[in-house]
């Protein structure tokens, strides 16, 4: 209470739009749902949509802040690396609310209570992106874990939802343990929780003991659990496949680029620290990577194989990580390394948006051809024959999975590239190496589901449900994964500017 | 580090010893004349009936939810309101009502959507 308090609200508002946007927005839906008594909830999900597009908009209207800027008296950062991952979490949030309200439709039941919860996720989502001082992470965390708790267990009357959130809910309040203890032993050593003085005290003070490697290895195993990180990822395949499938997408895309944004800024407050996880972290990534190709390859359905798959993108993107963490020790000059780690910055949150297209695009096809929410598209047998079926969504779900095989000419393949080629400019050439291998690897179970849409003759259970508005959000982000397979640069450089711009 | 430590380290120690005394010579020293009365289990009151993993009403779940959310605002109101008086002397009293006028905002709409729910009703 007794530092400076900010009282220079009025001149952060339009910054702070887009977040004020989503929370009074999330409420408001919350306050029509309830007085909207017996009717059709249809009108949510247009209330949704619309309050998505007024947070995109205020983003887009927000000023352009001078670097350094931070929002609260240093809670959030006011950067473009913020701005980006709002951008993000918006799309994907409108995308998921896409899908969900498709389902429902099918269904001629409507979840209310998705369409507030995906609103306070996306704002835990970009308030995690933007979190520069311990308790506004931990907060965002919060809000963000809870909302996605509820979504996933809020199938009523499937026995797997139920199952998946609890497990989601145990594990993750342990993780929230974690992060809370790390984050009580950094405010230890550095006497403040913004960002800015726990860097200046970890500079200070870089062989300060147990207490600070203690504090960020705790930070790292609750990040790690957010993203899937093996050891961490026990929960990944029951909860993804126990989820509905338009949760499932939100979680393996919107959660996972938050979480990744807030390591991105710890591993840039604790450079120090970070050098002495290195080892351990490098192995722990090769484990994630091997471990979520390998076991994919014998899932049988399209869900659960998409969990492991996201475990190995994962290791794909801590590779991403490593490399930003390695430029400070091998490269030759300080200008050289800068170069190298905006480089390895630029292909993470490229491939983090690649990674969501082709993910939201592959959760999209399962909500587009699930009959109901009690039967989803998910035996991976159920696709064959889909070719003849349903052509352009057989093919929506081809560039789907060409691009998650890594496979030219999709943003799939351009965004390995980028992160492989940052690994190898950092100096670590045998990691890069392992990353291919296990791209290879991957091939096997991707390219299984096209040999499956495509070769295999329809028999028995087949999916063959349909929705106009999923097929048409998979055909637009199938093109939008083309297109930035076949002229990434551009957008490449954005990402680039956008990580070097990043504060903290 | 490790000096700090002793004096807890003692006083853990003196405490193991004694007890473990203790139970040992109310062990050696003391008779056993054991009879039905005297194991039952021991409780206040009317003697047990059943056990007590009973199920209870879900509904009670909701409530114990609700009291607690309502119980937690009080919480936050009371050291608000300590400092609402230094914070008006520091000229700062819209901030400070414009703050928990906003939670407590955020609150009742919560509120509202329970009641609209039917969490509030009992049956």
């Amino acid at each position: 209470m007794n530092g400076p308090t900010p009282v220079t609200l009025g001149a952060e508002l339009p910054v702070l739009a887009p977040y004020l946007v989503l929370a009074v927005g999330g409420l408001a839906v919350m306050l029509v749902d309830a007085f909207s008594g017996g009717r059709r909830r249809d009108h949510l999900s247009l209330l949704t949509l619309l309050v998505l597009l007024g947070a995109a908009a205020a983003q887009g209207a927000a000023p352009a802040e001078p670097r350094g800027a931070t929002l609260l008296g240093g809670m959030l950062a006011a950067d473009r690396f913020s701005r980006f991952f709002n951008l993000l979490t918006v799309t994907i949030a409108m995308l998921t609310t896409v899908y969900a309200t498709s389902m429902f439709e099918r269904d001629g039941r409507y979840r209310a209570d998705f369409y507030p919860l995906t609103l306070f996720a996306a704002l835990g989502m970009m308030l995690l992106a933007a979190a520069t001082d311990l308790l506004s992470l931990f907060l965002a965390v919060e809000t963000m874990s809870l909302a996605v708790y509820v979504l996933v267990a809020g199938e009523r009357g499937s026995l797997r939802s139920s199952e998946a959130g609890f497990k989601y809910l145990i594990l993750g309040a342990f993780a929230s343990a974690f992060l809370l203890m790390g984050l009580a032993l950094l405010y230890g050593q550095a006497g403040a929780t913004d960002y800015a003085s726990v860097h200046r005290a970890v500079q200070a003070a870089p062989d300060g003991g147990i207490l600070l490697p203690l504090a960020c290895g705790l930070v790292l195993v609750a990040l790690g659990f957010k993203v899937a990180m093996v050891p961490f990822h026990m929960w990944t395949p029951d909860v993804y496949d126990g989820a509905p499938a338009y949760v499932t997408g939100l979680m393996a895309t919107g959660v996972k680029a938050a979480a990744f944004a807030a390591l991105l800024r710890v591993v840039w407050l604790l450079p120090p620290i970070a050098e002495a996880w290195f080892p351990l972290l490098a192995v722990l990534t090769v484990l994630t990577m091997t471990y979520g190709n390998l076991v994919a390859l014998s899932q049988n359905g399209l869900k659960r194989m998409l969990a492991y798959s996201s475990i190995a993108h994962a290791g794909y993107l801590l590779l991403g990580v490593l490399a930003v963490l390695n430029t400070g020790r091998d490269s030759a000059t300080a200008v050289q390394a800068a170069a190298v780690r905006d480089a390895a910055g630029g292909a993470i949150l490229f491939y983090l948006v690649v990674y969501a297209l082709m993910n939201l695009g592959a959760f999209g096809v399962v909500a587009c051809l699930s009959r109901s929410r009690r039967e989803e598209a998910d035996a991976i047998d159920g696709y064959a024959g889909l070719s003849r079926r349903r052509p352009f969504v057989a093919a929506t779900l081809a560039v789907f999975m060409f691009s998650l095989a890594g496979i030219p000419p999709t943003a799939g393949f351009v965004g390995k590239f980028y992160i492989f080629d940052a690994v190898v400019k950092a100096g670590l050439v045998p990691l890069a190496v392992w990353g291919v291998i296990n791209s290879l690897l991957s091939a096997y179970y991707y390219l299984r589901v096209i040999v499956v849409m495509y070769m295999k003759p329809a028999e028995g259970e087949v999916h063959d449900g349909h929705s106009w508005e999923a097929a048409f959000t998979c055909g637009v982000l199938a093109l939008l994964v083309l297109l930035l397979g076949v002229v990434p640069g551009s957008f490449y450089a954005l990402a680039a500017h956008t990580y070097r711009q990043m504060i903290f | 580090m490790s000096a700090q430590a002793i004096p807890i380290l003692m006083v853990v120690g003196t405490a193991a010893l004694l007890s473990l005394l203790f139970l040992g010579l109310s062990g050696w020293l003391g008779p056993y004349r054991p009879n039905s009365l005297k194991s039952t289990t021991y409780e206040c009151g009317v003697p047990a009936r059943s056990t007590v993993q009973i199920r209870f009403f879900v509904r009670f779940f909701l409530v114990a939810l609700l009291f607690l959310l309502f119980d937690l605002e009080t919480v936050f109101l009371y050291p608000w309101a300590i400092l609402f008086r230094s914070m008006v002397a520091e000229g700062r009293a819209a901030f400070a009502l414009g703050e928990m006028g906003a939670f407590v905002a955020v609150l009742v709409v919560g509120f509202v959507y329970v009641w609209k729910k039917g969490g509030l009703e009992w049956q």
